[in-house]
């Protein structure tokens, strides 16, 4: 699907993949307003992240999804606009965060 | 009783035979040793110490022996070991003391995981306590004895004991090696300290005791909260500058100077936090102990 000027090719489908993050009580979270350290019981790892890093998987924690739904959730949370920028910055922060080992596809 | 109560044939005794049971800190020591000369110099370092009567459980067993063989005619040697256990390779007899105090260091950063374990120095004012984290070389045992000259309290030179379930620092006085330049700095520093005679071609260099103030053996069972978190890194001819740093990069910082922050998974996370929430966090460059000490004494007036 290509909807709202996302073009085709990778972003394209990186747009589309849904993701999942721990259960909450495996994520330990200490806040610093701008940074989050967090600790990930299954791992034993500790990471630091700035704060738009930890909305994302926060909100992942509450709800999977596409990086197209972890924006428009965190856009209405934050009355913030959503634009293609906004769909590749949360795409961009969700493959960080797996290449972390702190989120997974869905259908893996 | 006190190591000093005990008569110097009396102490010898002990430690060739069922051993010396020595409270340092939280932890009981059971030493045993044979070796020409160490009985000496554990009695003057150790006099106020606690002596922990019989029976009792020891947390490390510690025990020093002369290898046989033909070596120890032209070249003696003293080995440790710990919990009957080899961990190191024989040291020349003459090092007998600081072979005991590194081994002794050895087992409690081995063992004591009941503690998140920091590599850094503790000292207290004002019942708060300030721990200076460094790696050797950053000037950490210099400036702390420095401190210490000055009526701070000693909880430790090298480990900052942190207990898990509530946060508070554990005392665990030692004497303070000095290493090379350090040991005339603080010479200069502090005439009236009592120091031990020097040990030259050691692995660290030329290490020199301090003895350890009698008044911090005498509380080293009173706990205190942290204070302040100071990264102390010493450099020649550096102007003096106390910088806060951001809670994040102390905690980054503290986390990578922990003995057993991994070991302790979920505990050494909260433990570090904590620590680094209820702290002032802090980097101190210094060249100057003079300066360095009145400007950690304003930091911990206000």
């Amino acid at each position: 699907m290509a909807g709202d000027g996302i073009v085709d090719g990778p972003e394209h489908t990186e747009a589309e993949t849904r993701w999942v993050a721990p259960e909450k009580q495996e994520l330990h979270w200490e806040n610093w307003g701008e940074q989050h350290a967090l600790y990930d019981a299954r791992s034993g790892e500790t990471h630091l992240l700035a704060e738009q890093t930890a909305r994302v998987l926060q909100q992942l924690v509450a709800c999977p999804g596409t990086a197209r739904e972890v924006m428009e959730a965190l856009c209405s949370e934050s009355g913030e606009c959503c634009d293609e920028q906004s769909l590749e910055h949360s795409a961009r922060l969700l493959r960080q965060l797996h290449n972390v080992g702190l989120i997974e596809k869905a259908d893996t | 009783m006190n190591l000093a109560e005990l008569p110097g044939e009396a102490l010898a005794r002990r430690l060739e035979g069922k051993g010396i049971l020595l409270q340092t800190g939280p932890f009981t020591v059971r030493i045993h040793s044979r070796v020409e000369g160490f009985t000496q110099q554990f009695r003057r370092f150790y006099a106020s110490f606690p002596v922990v009567s019989e029976p009792a459980i020891a947390d490390f067993h510690v025990r020093l022996i002369m290898p046989g063989g033909i070596r120890r005619r032209w070249r003696p040697q003293v080995l440790l070991l710990l919990d009957g256990q080899e961990v190191f390779l024989p040291y020349p007899l003459s090092h007998a003391f600081p072979l005991f105090e590194w081994g002794l260091n050895w087992a409690i950063a081995m063992q004591a995981h009941q503690y998140l374990m920091l590599h850094s120095a503790a000292v207290e004012t004002a019942g708060k306590v300030m721990l200076l984290p460094a790696w050797p070389g950053s000037g950490k045992s210099t400036l702390c004895a420095a401190l210490v000259s000055r009526g701070w309290r000693l909880f430790s030179d090298e480990f900052g004991l942190v207990r898990i379930d509530d946060g508070l620092l554990v005392p665990l006085p030692r004497p303070t090696p000095l290493k090379n330049k350090s040991i005339d700095v603080i010479r200069e520093f502090a005439p009236g300290l009592e120091f031990g005679p020097a040990f030259h071609g050691t692995r660290k260099g030329t290490v020199a005791h301090l003895r350890t103030p009698d008044a911090s053996v005498a509380q080293a069972h009173i706990t205190a909260p942290p204070g302040w978190l100071v990264f102390p890194r010493y450099q020649a001819g550096v102007p003096l500058s106390l910088k806060p740093i951001a809670r994040p990069q102390a905690f980054l910082k503290l986390a990578n100077n922990s003995f057993n922050y991994q070991l302790l998974g979920l505990h050494g996370f909260q433990a570090v936090t904590r620590l680094v929430r209820h702290c002032d966090c802090y980097i101190l460059s210094y060249s100057d102990l003079d300066e360095a000490i009145i400007k950690l004494n304003q930091l911990t007036d206000t």
